[in-house]
């Protein structure tokens, strides 16, 4: 169940159309969603456009939602991030060529993002999560990073909440047996 | 999960947290999203039922179907009782003779068979009292409007409103002398409700004798019962003043200026009643003095216009003998009713002695006798302002005989 004040920030954006209360929900989770994104692409640059196109479309979507039937903004946000990094990644499929200024700019990003790896423990972490497949990576980076519920990442990934418990056990596991190799 | 693994995700997160967009980017980002839904969307306000609304603050699922049952309970509870609570207070409004009025009473007899289960024990006659007076207050307000409508369909439902007053005034007294078996607390506060309400219902009564019309056969006895009323409804006001005093304990608890100033407003109202009967007599005086002179008018014409010498004598005959009645009906009812008012103000002023010697329980015993003495003088003053109106309408009538007399069409030719 989502807080009370985003449930009155929703009920305002859906009834009256108040972009104020959507600038006050976009300030909540843009940080969430960036890094969600950013873990994902790798890309400030990418993030940075992924991210906005996440908001517009989840503004899209609480208006023409009827019935007012949205039961958890962060679940709504996840998921549409997470079909705008699938289509994100198809088109990088489709467009190979990549200029040289963007490689540069995605090696440093690299850089950065292993430089917060302080530890060796945590590094070495990073690049294990980097090797399971995209559902383990998915819901354990929701879970551990984001800290959302079973439920919610069941939302964003379009499965059970089962199903989530079973991919936490297994991605968890996968993890281990990969440390231990 | 291992421990070490739980405490390696710890870390990540911790460190993920690190990873924050650049904050220039958000605020541009964000400028630049709500211009761009702000121009994109068409901003009618979007219409939701109540069950929408309903999904979207408790949503369907396991944990929140106890409240949704709750709430929709609730919902049912509430709107039933909303559309009784209008219409019980739409009828509260109501007049004698409305569709709604049933549902009225109906409302205040609930209300005193509640009073009965739930008030306290040692209240549950003085609780009683106060719904009565407060109903007889109701009632009274009601005659009041009733007569001041002036149509014949509301001046049918009079009589009983004011029997139905006359009545619960009777059940609150009844139920004041029960109180004083109660707690005492109780008999103080009762009191000065009681002797506010009196008070209340008094100048309703005034206004009411006031707007009915004495030549009206019906409106007299309405008159009449309305004098019988204000005597009970004073009475209450003393009795409630009496159990005061007599009770020791709250006697001697309250204010004893607080008690003077109660018989005081009392007494100024029976004192009101008197100077309103004085007024009536005098009116009544001027009345008959018009009667006559109108009569002595009327015969000139028929002078004037008649030719023949024997229909002329005849006319001053009639005349003659009206005005004597009148005259002589007059004078004799207003002396009546002139001493009985005499007597009254006697004993206004004896109580107003007593009172300003503060001997209240003797100025409250006076009083008592002075309200049935006040009562049987306005009961002469009615009685002598129906004589007088009786008297001069049959004059009247006598003198229009007496036109058609002496203005036979057969003599003015």
């Amino acid at each position: 169940m989502q807080p009370l004040n985003e449930k009155i920030l929703i009920y305002k954006i859906i009834t009256k159309r108040d972009t104020e209360s959507y600038g006050q929900l976009y300030d909540l989770y843009v940080e969430k969603i960036y890094r969600f994104i950013y873990f994902k692409v790798q890309s400030k640059e990418d993030a940075e456009d992924i991210t906005s196109e996440v908001f517009l479309k989840a503004w899209q979507y609480i208006i023409d939602k009827s019935p007012l039937a949205i039961e958890s903004i962060s679940g709504l946000l996840f998921s549409i991030a997470r079909n705008a990094i699938i289509d994100w990644y198809r088109q990088k499929a489709k467009k190979p060529v990549v200029s040289i200024e963007l490689i540069t700019e995605i090696a440093s990003e690299k850089n950065e993002l292993e430089a917060l790896a302080s530890t060796q423990e945590v590094n070495q972490m990073l690049e294990l999560i980097k090797k399971l497949k995209q559902d383990y990576q998915e819901v354990l980076l929701l879970k551990y990073i984001e800290g959302l519920k079973v439920a919610e990442i069941a939302k964003v990934i379009g499965k059970s909440s089962i199903n989530v418990r079973v991919l936490i056990h297994r991605a968890t596991k996968k993890l281990k047996d990969l440390s231990e190799e | 999960m291992s421990k070490e693994f739980k405490k390696q995700f710890e870390q990540l997160s911790k460190m993920s947290e690190y990873i924050r967009p650049d904050q220039a980017w958000v605020a541009l980002n964000k400028q630049k999203m709500l211009r761009q839904i702000q121009n994109s969307t068409a901003f009618e306000k979007k219409e939701t039922s109540w069950m929408e609304t309903l999904e979207f603050w408790i949503p369907k699922n396991r944990l929140m179907a106890p409240l949704r049952i709750a709430v929709i309970l609730f919902i049912i509870v509430g709107m039933t009782a909303g559309s009784w609570i209008a219409g019980v207070s739409a009828s509260s409004s109501s007049l004698p003779g409305e569709v709604l009025y049933r549902v009225k009473i109906a409302t205040e007899n609930t209300q005193l068979a509640l009073s009965d289960t739930l008030s306290a024990s040692d209240a549950k006659a003085s609780t009683k009292a106060k719904l009565q007076m407060q109903f007889a207050a109701r009632r009274s307000k009601e005659v009041k409007q009733l007569v001041e409508q002036n149509k014949p369909e509301s001046s049918a439902h009079v009589p009983a409103t004011i029997q139905k007053l006359k009545e619960t005034m009777q059940d609150a007294q009844g139920n004041l002398q029960e109180a004083k078996k109660e707690n005492s607390q109780h008999v103080i506060t009762l009191a000065k409700s009681i002797t506010e309400t009196t008070s209340a219902i008094s100048e309703d009564l005034k206004e009411i004798t006031k707007q009915s019309n004495t030549e009206n056969v019906q409106d007299v006895q309405i008159v009449k019962d309305v004098v019988e009323t204000g005597k009970i409804v004073n009475d209450t006001g003393l009795q409630a003043i009496e159990a005061v005093l007599e009770d020791k304990v709250v006697s001697e608890a309250s204010n004893p200026q607080e008690i003077k100033d109660l018989v005081q407003e009392k007494v100024d109202i029976l004192v009101k009643n008197i100077e309103d009967s004085r007024v009536t007599v005098e009116q009544v005086k001027q009345l008959s003095a018009v009667a006559t002179s109108t009569l002595e008018v009327q015969i000139t014409p028929a002078i004037v216009t008649s030719s023949s010498a024997p229909i002329l004598s005849t006319d001053i005959k009639i005349s003659t003998s009206t005005a004597t009645t009148v005259d002589s009906v007059s004078s004799e009812e207003v002396k009546k009713a002139g001493d009985s008012i005499k007597k009254a103000d006697q004993m206004a002023g004896e109580v107003k002695e007593l009172l300003s010697g503060n001997q209240v329980k003797e100025a409250l015993q006076k009083a008592k006798t002075l309200n049935n003495l006040t009562t049987e003088t306005q009961q002469v003053v009615v009685d002598t302002k129906t004589k007088v109106n009786a008297a001069i309408t049959p004059t009247l009538t006598t003198t229009s005989t007496v036109q058609i007399n002496g203005l036979a069409p057969s003599t003015i030719k």
